[in-house]
């Protein structure tokens, strides 16, 4: 039983950080109804931003600033993207949009690579000092059950800011209705920025935090982006609750999936998705919805 | 006058929707838009809040002229709109939907009082998702959001429509009520019915030109009016 056991936990780690990248990107789909085809390099650039902090500041306590700090830039460059790019294109045919966001999916990627260089950036260190905790007789890193924790406290987080506060009110409103947002006189704009900002910061925090347990390198943009997609659909496009469910059910494959048919890990997931537009074809928890 | 609107010319798609509309309100003052579907009562009233460009012509609100100005600093200003299709944000209570249109959120409670005084209906419903409401309570959301803003003029888009008698009642309750406030209305509508009850001043709109201003009583006695209205 022991090991059915780590392959959950297991399963949980993935879910945890699909679940912070699709969130970021299913959040911003829903209120700009903007495909973010970018929304992936920023989980990359999150990732080699939090490697190359915490490889110059392992042996001290700082280590740690590197996952705020690299959301932190993450998520100003994502409000840059929006307030200077994006921000041409909304209502506009979804052929603009991504090809726009295609486009500036490949800037990053070569940007990421002119910065960091082709080379992965390993910080395995901090994984391994996090040691090891036994349950029930078996070792299991630390470092997995602290993502766990941490993704879930921002999951709270998101909830909160979305369904008790004022902020969260007005994104819910624009999300529903632009036109009539504004004509209550919410300057929609700025509702727009915000909502990039915390779907960057999002992208960027997933990125730090799974580095040191595998790496930041060149590609895990592309595999990012089309497992969050795959999770955002089952879950249903535009649902924070549907990319919770989506993201434990895709992390839960994945890691049995690993081990039992590691041919067709992948296959499975989009066989999943397959099935869920077969019976639920707006998704798990999703409603209609219209392109801003 | 609160609202004065100035030769307004709009054109969609290439389509000349309004040609010269010309309009005013005065304060305290309700006056009545009425014209059939597609004589330009919409498109009028979504000018003015900007939702459509205008394309020559101006806009002048409170003294100030708001052509081409951001809708959502020309609702802080103090314009409040209430759409032909309600458009309450269904996902949210009734509660959050009045909520989200006050400006300052330390008038809050005051704002949400006197929204519910003036429809208390809506006082029971309030923790209701809007999306459940019935058509006749979505309107009254919509007026009551848009009030909410602390108007000095409303725009009403085809406030009746659809409502059975006994809500068309309560709506005229409701509306005196906003009057007495010292609130501007504008109503644009395709009934005329309503003018006796409501109306201090008429505009006629037909092929988006404006071809009759008068009293309710003037309107309601003239033959031309009746003619336009009836389109033949």
């Amino acid at each position: 039983m022991m090991w059915m056991l780590r392959f959950i936990l297991d399963g949980f780690f993935y879910a945890s950080i699909l679940f912070l990248i699709s969130s970021g990107l299913t959040l911003i789909f829903s209120v700009a109804g903007i495909i973010n085809l970018a929304h992936g390099c920023l989980y990359m650039l999150g990732a080699y931003i939090a490697a190359t902090l915490i490889k110059s500041l392992i042996d001290t306590p700082y280590a740690i600033l590197a996952f705020p700090v690299a959301a932190f830039i993450v998520g100003l460059l994502g409000l840059f993207i929006e307030r200077f790019i994006i921000r041409w294109i909304y209502g506009r045919d979804l052929v603009y949009q991504l090809l726009l966001t295609f486009g500036l999916a490949l800037i990053l990627s070569d940007i990421t690579r002119i910065v960091f260089g082709t080379e992965p950036i390993y910080v395995t260190k901090l994984y391994i000092n996090t040691g090891v905790i036994d349950i029930l007789g078996s070792f299991y890193p630390v470092y997995n059950f602290i993502v766990i924790i941490v993704s879930l406290i921002i999951g709270c987080l998101i909830w909160i800011i979305l369904y008790k506060t004022r902020i969260g009110m007005m994104i819910r409103a624009c999300a529903l209705d632009r036109e009539m947002s504004e004509a209550i006189g919410l300057n929609t704009g700025n509702v727009f920025s915000l909502t990039f900002l915390m779907g960057a910061i999002l992208a960027g925090i997933s990125g730090a935090l799974v580095v040191p347990q595998s790496a930041a390198m060149l590609g895990i943009d592309a595999d990012a982006l089309v497992e969050s997609f795959i999770v955002i659909v089952i879950g249903g496009v535009g649902s924070i609750k549907g990319a919770f469910i989506g993201s434990l059910l895709i992390g839960l494959i994945r890691s049995f999936g690993i081990v039992f048919f590691p041919e067709i890990e992948l296959a499975i997931a989009y066989l999943v998705m397959i099935v869920v537009l077969l019976v639920r074809p707006r998704g798990l928890f999703g409603r209609e919805f219209r392109v801003a | 006058m609160i609202l004065e609107v100035k030769s307004v010319h709009v054109e969609l798609n290439g389509v000349r929707i309004l040609r010269g509309v010309s309009l005013s309100v005065g304060r305290g003052e309700i006056v009545m838009l009425i014209g059939r579907n597609g004589a330009g009562k919409t498109t009028t009233i979504k000018s003015i809040m900007g939702l459509v460009p205008v394309k020559s012509g101006r806009i002048v609100f409170d003294g100030r002229d708001i052509t081409g100005m951001k809708t959502h600093k020309i609702a802080r200003m103090g314009i409040g709109y209430a759409p032909e299709d309600r458009r309450v944000f269904a996902d949210l209570t009734v509660e959050e939907n009045i909520e989200i249109a006050i400006g300052n959120p330390s008038e809050r409670d005051e704002i949400l009082r006197e929204v519910y005084t003036i429809f208390p209906d809506l006082k029971r419903l309030a923790s209701r998702r809007s999306g459940y409401l019935s058509g006749g309570e979505q309107k009254m959301l919509a007026i009551a959001r848009a009030l909410a803003l602390k108007p000095k003029l409303l725009l009403l888009d085809e406030p009746f429509e659809g409502l059975a008698p006994l809500v068309v009642r309560r709506l005229y309750e409701s509306i005196w009520k906003i009057r007495e406030k010292g609130i501007s209305i504008l109503i644009a509508e395709s009934n005329i019915t309503h003018v006796p009850k409501l109306a201090d001043r008429v505009y006629v709109i037909e092929r988006g030109e404006i071809v009759f201003e008068g009293s309710p009583e003037e309107t309601l006695k003239s033959e031309r009016v009746l003619k336009i209205l009836r389109g033949y």
